[in-house]
């Protein structure tokens, strides 16, 4: 499920260690978790743009929408560690739970949520 | 296009002018919050997900948001969205129930403004607070490069005015040969008759095809003249001998091609598309390709010119990489983004491998191109307002290559619904009329280019004649910020 993952194992073959220097246990974990749930059954496509704030509304499993139900800094570690190692759905859920958080907001809620700094002057 | 010269509308600026600008790091890290571990690629993709009333609540929060969110992708999304709504409406067929809804309106420059326009309200004007996002930048660098006269330069594709059929096949077509004909469609109404003004007249509120929509022809012309796309939309229509039949009295398939083409024999409904119309502004063109199920190909120049870069089978140019079976292609996004980046690179590789036959010409009003079967080409048109004719057909020259494609390649067969049985029912048809073609090989002279430039094109090599030098950070002595933005100049 990994490109990255199988692009080294086509290189190296299995029994090499695989540097994964920039995903963290915990993370790595959690994305290990995803790719046994989803090795079998591959998610299906998320339609965009969004049409409700609710993931399973637009599309998602039950189990990826409470797999993607997790603190914010997590969720964004998760985003890094699905681009790092090239899991094209895991990034996909991530994103759209992200937009999911987006959507829904009005500006001053969407800049508390994402600690986002009002830079515009007056006249702009 | 002009406008584009003065710099990107919503103030967005390569990332290496941030060293200029003491505000830029702090406005970046504050303007996107905890977006700004992600990279500009990903803030992209989530914006994606988001619908217009989202993007406008975001686009207020910062300017940096203000410039990701005004992104042209993201908005000609929304904006191709309302054309595919509009044609599902003309055909009956509207799925969500939505009743009437909004209509595309090109008002303005860009489909941002366009679909802000058409949803009722004003577009943002004014000064903007600068962005620093090369993610931000390239696609707007595209559409703003202007043409090296250096592309255009070179004319060795040969030319011809006229011949007879006979002529024509042994000096080219079985000699898997490109040539411009110039003298075998003038005598076309077509010549006199297509022009922005006059279709307009004629057609102005059909659709025809542009990519994955369809656009009114009238407002199509409208996005054409006003757009800062990078990867300018052309309508490419199979369709209009049926959407505007009066277009046919207008061209006829010119003598040297007339009656050739052996997917006649399966008649009207079963046979693969054949025949498009093209229309197109200045930048827009095709990028390298292959013409579908081994089939060749004439193009004929009605109005304006197009640029046309021909390479043999077997040599896709640098920059352009087919996967191993052949049926997905690599490449750069636009083709003026090929032509910057591996026009030259290519040239040098001609000059030192002579199987390389890079055949370079432009074509004019009455000029026709023909394209052999398997031919890499990419076209650029070079005025606004481009019409062209193209039609495909497979020739009895390379029927033994067309039958094993069709068998050998079913998933990559194209332009018909039934790809799986297309080689046993042309199989079928050869048999009821042409029998002898069964047992035929191909009938070309020139052996085929037996090289495999695929591996010829080490990544080493691609990098080493770029020129660029490059430095690796180590762990002991990180690259000063300074110096690492010098590498990605």
């Amino acid at each position: 499920m990994s490109t990255l993952v199988r692009n080294m194992v086509d290189d190296s073959g299995t029994d090499e260690e695989i540097p994964l220097p920039n995903v963290k246990t915990a993370i790595l974990s959690k994305v290990i978790d995803y790719c046994k749930y989803h090795k079998d059954s591959p998610p299906e496509e998320i339609q965009k743009p969004l049409k409700s704030t609710n993931l399973v509304e637009c599309g998602v499993s039950e189990w990826d929408n409470e797999y993607v139900n997790i603190e914010q800094e997590v969720l964004f570690e998760l985003i890094l560690a699905a681009n790092y190692l090239d899991i094209k759905s895991l990034l996909d859920l991530t994103c759209a739970k992200v937009a999911s958080m987006i959507k829904g907001k009005n500006t001053e809620e969407i800049r508390k949520q994402f600690n986002i700094v009002n830079d515009f002057t007056p006249e702009e | 296009m002009r406008r584009l010269q003065r710099g990107h509308p919503m103030g967005v600026y390569p990332l290496g002018n941030a060293l200029f600008d003491e505000a830029a790091t702090r406005r970046r890290s504050e303007g996107l919050g905890d977006f700004q571990r992600l990279g500009d690629e990903r803030v992209l993709q989530l914006l994606r997900s988001l619908d217009a009333k989202a993007l406008g609540r975001c686009s207020a929060a910062s300017s940096m948001l203000r410039g990701f969110t005004a992104s042209e992708e993201l908005w000609q999304v929304l904006g191709m969205a309302l054309l595919l709504k509009a044609g599902e409406g003309r055909a009956g067929k509207s799925r969500d129930g939505l009743k009437g809804g909004h209509q595309l309106h090109w008002g303005g420059n860009s489909w941002r403004e366009a679909y802000i326009c058409s949803m009722g309200s004003t577009p943002a004007q004014g000064k903007m607070a600068r962005v620093y996002s090369d993610v931000l930048y390239r696609s707007f660098y595209y559409a703003a490069t202007e043409l090296d006269p250096a592309w255009l330069a070179t004319e060795n594709l040969e030319r011809v005015s006229n011949l007879s059929t006979q002529d024509f096949l042994e000096r080219f077509e079985e000699r898997s040969c490109p040539v411009i004909v110039s003298g075998c469609v003038k005598h076309w109404p077509a010549l006199s008759r297509w022009s922005e003004e006059s279709l307009v007249r004629r057609f102005g509120e059909i659709p025809f095809a542009a990519g994955p929509v369809d656009f009114p022809l009238k407002l199509f012309y409208s996005y054409a003249h006003q757009n800062m796309d990078d990867v300018p939309m052309f309508i490419f229509d199979k369709y209009f001998a049926t959407r505007a039949p009066e277009l046919l009295d207008d061209y006829e398939v010119p003598s040297i091609f007339r009656g050739r083409d052996l997917f006649n024999f399966l008649g009207d409904e079963k046979r693969p598309d054949f025949r498009w119309l093209l229309i197109g502004n200045k930048r827009s063109g095709s990028k390298w390709h292959l013409d579908p199920n081994k089939t060749c190909a004439w193009n004929a120049v009605v109005r304006g010119r197009k640029r046309w870069l021909l390479l043999p089978p077997g040599c896709p140019p640098p920059g352009v990489h087919p996967s191993k079976d052949g049926a997905e292609v690599t490449q750069p996004v636009s083709l003026l983004e090929w032509f910057s980046n591996f026009y030259d690179e290519l040239k040098r590789h001609v000059d030192l491998n002579p199987a390389w036959d890079l055949k370079e010409g432009t074509c004019g009003p009455g000029d026709l191109v023909f394209i052999p079967s398997g031919w890499w080409h990419c076209v650029l048109n070079l005025d606004d307002d481009t019409i062209a004719v193209t039609q495909n057909y497979a020739s009895e020259t390379h029927v033994s290559s067309v039958r094993r494609f069709l068998s050998e390649h079913r998933d990559q067969v194209s332009g018909t619904a039934e790809r799986d049985t297309l080689a046993e029912r042309f199989d079928e048809a050869l048999t009821r009329h042409r029998p002898d073609l069964l047992f035929a090989s191909d009938k070309v002279q020139k052996p085929e280019a037996t090289a495999a430039p695929a591996q010829n094109f080490s990544f080493w090599d691609h990098l080493r004649s770029t020129g660029k030098s490059l430095c690796f950070e180590t762990p002991e002595e990180p690259l000063s910020k300074k110096q690492r933005m010098s590498e990605t100049g």
